[in-house]
């Protein structure tokens, strides 16, 4: 399956789950909102993955990202 | 906008389409005598909305975290022929229930331990969806509750609709729309929060439970069952204002602190979370925002609406170069230069500092007090208390307010107006890579640049910092090798002197140093750095009069904190200077001098430089231009003494801090562990320099 982390600049997509294996990780993101179903946007994959969602820009590591699971 | 009478408002919400049940109606003297409280997200303008209500000044800014600790203020709304009186408490933001921070912790706390008479969930109109799910954990957890939309000015431009009587009709409780930069909507929240606290025939809170699965909510009954039980036992240590629901959810959710204070034992819990999780097929702690989620998505139906994305394309350009390391790392070069070496150092710390200390004090000033001193005081060792080589005013007041003030001041204007922009998320996603190898993430580039300006300040600010193995680490470098702006100013004029190189060559050595023991540290320390997660704020025109009103407000807490120290440090070197101690003093310093390769006068500089930092890089100063054989220090000397000096023992109040912040063993230890790198770096740079004949 495809994670935040590997979506090209400029690619849209939706996200579809939160990897709950890292449990620590997952609730990092759930807290900021980042939640199955929204659509995003990738910008930028490096130093850091960044991304809009609903109005709203994130910058996350490559860990937390790897997380997110996309379509 | 207030909500229907009750009656109204509970059958509404039987048909309504989120379908929150209402469980219990609370009495409003239910000992809510506490304060008006405000919680939310960070960065939704919450100390803006707290500015505005008690008319005092907490620092705002376009940086999530700039609340550190909890701001109090007064609140008067006239209702009448009274005048209601209440206390507004500011803690800083939380993204949710779970704290993710010591600070998050401190804002939970404030909810369930202060007894709140008035909860204001402050929230970004723009970003509502995602930040609606606190509101229904708070009616759930029975608090009196105003739902305060702000920033509604930049949302409406930008195209975003909110109906916020329906909105009020839903959750069943009032809701303001605000724009704190401007005061839209003040009267209207005084008003709802006077409503709130009398009760005014209504109730203080409505305690309704969010609608999870049927199983799951048979998991939660019971669970709130079993800890109700527990607390009539007394054998709980859950904080007195949080009921029992919302801690079975938290627990449940993977809140460890919650879950142990609940009297609940782990097997017991852990037979509960695997009962939820079949019931539902995922862990709760994923399935609970999601529910959550799906209730607020059908609450904002018809309510709110997010424009057709268009982005302002300038600004979005603009902050895309920032967040690129081709052009961003330029660009941050350039910031450094103009703000901190031309604006602060040239202009700062050379040309005003030239005007206040040659030509005000020197020729004006100094003189006056002298010629005052000399005619009223007639013994010459009291004269020298004030008007001496360590006088209270001939150098304590001559040092802050000539030397260091101007500095300071420089430095925050800068820093206010960067903070502002929302510069710093980006610049902190942008070394988050290379702040990881240090043992750090890119969050602490706050604390780190705040540092340049006053490091006690910056102590404080390492809290925002998740992990414990962060926090002892940001404070060990900010001690050692973050240099405050007074220092660096005049460490800046010093250099700067001798030639570009010699400058660039103190910023490599402490560059190097920041690296080698950040990652040393970093190795050492158990734990490792916290994951990286920044919300990017949009880029904004920072606004002047808050910039100047937030470079103020710091100067005044740095004032308060300098001048009695200044002011002390000079009287303690007036006595040690009497009484024959600081020959003593210097003399032991000697050893360590002669290691360094330095005069014997130049051990001032150290022993001053405990009280302040820049006090110390002052005497340098000094010391560079007016040694007694008047020939000054060779810059292989100053040079020497420069990164000896930045790197030894911070000041009286940054150590204080320390110990406040970190106790007294990371402390200690820090103060051990500055010192010997110190010496050492001193020496080997001093021989490093005799052999290769650099400078």
């Amino acid at each position: 399956m495809k994670t935040l982390a590997q979506l090209k600049p400029g690619e849209r997509s939706r996200i579809v789950g939160i990897d709950p294996r890292d449990p620590e990780a997952m609730r990092k993101v759930l807290c900021l909102g980042i939640m199955p179903g929204e659509r995003i946007e990738l910008i930028r994959r490096s130093p850091a993955v960044v991304f809009a969602m609903g109005g709203s820009q994130f910058a996350l590591d490559r860990e937390l990202a790897s997380c997110i699971l996309v379509e | 906008m207030r909500p229907r009478p009750e009656s109204s408002n509970s059958a509404a919400l039987a048909v309504d389409p989120a379908g929150i049940p209402e469980t219990e109606t609370l009495a409003a003297e239910e000992g809510r005598k506490g304060p008006v409280l405000l919680v939310g997200f960070p960065n939704v303008g919450k100390s803006s909305i707290f500015n505005l209500l008690t008319g005092s000044y907490v620092t705002v800014s376009n940086y999530p975290g700039t609340t550190v600790g909890v701001s109090f203020g007064h609140l008067r709304i006239p209702a009448g022929e009274e005048v209601l009186r209440l206390e507004v408490s500011d803690p800083p933001g939380m993204y949710g229930l779970l704290p993710l921070t010591d600070e998050e912790r401190v804002a939970r706390e404030a909810l369930f331990s202060s007894r709140p008479s008035c909860v204001l969930h402050i929230v970004d109109s723009k970003t509502l969806p995602r930040q609606l799910g606190l509101t229904l954990r708070l009616i759930q957890a029975g608090l009196p509750l105003i739902l305060v939309c702000n920033m509604t000015d930049e949302a409406e431009t930008q195209g975003y609709r909110l109906d916020t009587g329906v909105l009020a009709e839903r959750l069943g409780i009032p809701v303001v729309k605000t724009c704190g930069t401007n005061g839209v909507g003040l009267h209207e929240l005084k008003h709802e929060i006077a409503a709130v606290v009398r009760g005014n025939g209504r109730p203080a809170g409505h305690r309704r439970r969010i609608p999870f699965d049927e199983g799951v909510m048979g998991v939660l009954d019971e669970m709130e069952a079993r800890i109700e039980e527990r607390r009539r036992e007394a054998r709980t240590f859950l904080p007195a204002g949080m009921d029992s629901r919302t801690a079975a959810q938290l627990a449940l959710e993977g809140a460890t602190d919650i879950a142990a204070a609940s009297g609940l034992d782990s097997e017991t819990l852990g037979a509960y979370a695997r009962k939820a999780r079949d019931m539902v097929g995922h862990p709760f702690p994923l399935y609970a925002p999601l529910s959550l989620k799906a209730v607020t998505d059908k609450i904002l139906e018809g309510v709110f609406e997010d424009p057709e994305r268009s982005r302002n394309s300038v600004r979005e350009a603009l902050s895309r170069m920032l967040i690129n390391p081709w052009s961003g790392i330029p660009i941050l070069l350039a910031v450094l230069y103009l703000c901190f070496y031309q604006f602060v150092g040239v202009f700062g710390a050379g040309t005003v500092v030239g005007w206040l200390e040659d030509d005000l004090f020197g020729r004006f000033v100094n003189p006056f007090f002298q010629r005052v001193a000399e005619g009223a005081l007639p013994w010459p060792w009291l004269q020298k208390l004030f008007v001496g080589d360590y006088g209270v005013f001939t150098l304590g007041i001559t040092y802050a307010v000539a030397l260091v003030m101007p500095v300071v001041f420089f430095f925050f204007l800068s820093f206010s107006l960067l903070e502002d922009s929302g510069y710093f998320p980006r610049l902190a996603l942008l070394v988050d890579r290379f702040f990881k190898r240090i043992g750090l993430n890119g969050r602490a580039v706050i604390p780190m640049v705040l540092g340049f300006g006053c490091d006690t300040m910056a102590t404080i600010t390492t809290r925002t910092l998740e992990t414990g193995k962060e926090r002892i680490l940001a404070t060990l470098l900010l001690a050692l090798a973050i240099p405050c702006s007074a220092q660096l100013g005049i460490i800046m004029a010093l250099l700067g002197s001798r030639g570009f190189g010699v400058w660039v060559g103190y910023v490599l050595v402490l560059t190097g140093i920041v690296f080698f023991v950040g990652w040393a540290g970093s190795k050492v320390l158990p734990g490792r750095a916290a994951t990286f997660h920044m919300e990017l704020p949009p880029l904004r025109l920072p606004r002047l009069s808050n910039v100047l009103v937030k470079s103020f407000a710091r100067m005044r807490w740095y004032f308060f904190e300098v001048i009695p120290l200044f002011l002390l440090a000079s009287v303690v070197l007036w006595a040690l200077d009497l009484s024959g101690g600081l020959v003593l003093l210097r003399h032991g310093l000697e050893p360590v001098m002669m290691l360094l390769g330095l005069p014997v006068e130049a051990a001032d500089s150290f022993l001053i430089g405990f009280f302040r930092r820049d006090f110390g890089a002052a005497g340098l100063f000094h010391l560079a231009q007016y040694s007694p054989d008047k020939a000054g220090l060779s810059t292989h000397q100053l040079f020497v003494a420069s990164v000896t000096l930045t790197l030894f023992v911070p000041c009286i109040a940054q150590f204080m801090m320390m110990f406040k912040e970190r106790g007294s063993k990371v402390a200690a230890s820090s103060a051990l562990a500055i010192t010997g790198i110190a010496i050492l770096t001193g020496f080997g740079l001093h021989h490093f320099l005799l052999l290769t004949g650099w400078l």
